[in-house]
């Protein structure tokens, strides 16, 4: 793994844990309060696929689950996607800003992960 | 912008009213009496769901999503409440109804446009509008008693 700094590009894939309880999940579609920054954030956190080596090892299963974005909609809004590693996890990115205003529409393009298929990986 | 939207919900159900009211007669009394039953019980097991959930929230700690998200505060979940009441009581069906990370409580619903009320941890209430594609279309922040009064109207 490259411990260089890792510039994201529109085609990468962000990942986002989605707590399991309580639910944040109706009908299949995400909640935007997931993707909402609170006061004095930097940005949301996220990470980016591609520096991950096994998708299952990074969430506890049991608490949440894994929603995917393409990092290409939040640099479409406007907004950075900057590489921000932080002590155990390398993969950790933050979208920088406060994403209140574009928070629904991150939710409704993010993909929960089948738990399924994660297992797989 | 929430006295178009309440207004708008407003004119649908009368035109639902006036629908089931054509045909008259008994069969028609015992249909609206139906209906309204089956809404009451609708509206009582709407509330139940979201008082419940609310009581789920309570229990929430700091860092609950792992992203360090505040636990609820007592205001919020005190004015949740209230604003879920007074939404159910206008008819208004609440699809989801989620913590925010802040410390508040997001409702969500359409009434003919997606809309959301978050309740902030310091008792600030906001109702958001959104176009289909999730864009939001605006923010504004009301009282308690806004929601109340448009409620009422909206009945």
């Amino acid at each position: 793994m490259p411990n260089k700094p890792y510039e994201i590009k529109s085609t990468d894939s962000l990942l986002r844990r989605i707590p399991l309880k309580p639910s944040h999940i109706f009908q299949g579609s995400i909640t935007s309060a997931c993707f909402k920054t609170k006061p004095g954030e930097v940005g949301l956190s996220v990470d980016i696929e591609a520096l991950i080596n096994r998708i299952s090892e990074s969430y506890n299963q049991e608490t949440h689950t894994l929603s995917r974005l393409s990092a290409a909609l939040p640099m479409e809004l406007g907004y950075e996607c900057k590489h921000d590693p932080v002590d155990g996890n390398f993969a950790h990115a933050l979208i920088i800003g406060d994403t209140n205003p574009i928070a629904k529409r991150l939710a409704l393009a993010a993909q929960p992960i089948d738990p399924n298929a994660i297992s797989n990986f | 912008m929430i006295e178009e939207i309440f207004n708008k919900d407003k004119t649908t159900t009368k035109a639902i009213t006036q629908t089931g009211g054509k045909s008259g007669g008994v069969e028609s009394t015992w249909r609206k009496r139906s209906i309204a039953l089956q809404g009451k019980i609708d509206s009582l097991v709407q509330q139940k769901n979201i008082l419940s959930r609310l009581e789920e929230f309570q229990k929430l700690e700091q860092n609950w999503d792992g992203y360090n998200a505040d636990p609820l505060s007592n205001k919020a979940l005190e004015f949740a409440n209230t604003v879920a009441k007074y939404l159910i009581s206008a008819k208004v069906k609440i699809d989801f109804c989620a913590p925010m990370r802040n410390g508040g409580v997001q409702f969500e619903f359409n009434l003919g446009k997606e809309c959301e009320v978050e309740v902030h941890p310091n008792g600030d209430i906001y109702f958001l509008t959104y176009d289909e594609a999730a864009n939001l279309l605006n923010k504004e922040r009301i009282t308690l008693e806004q929601i109340q009064k448009h409620a009422k109207q909206a009945l």
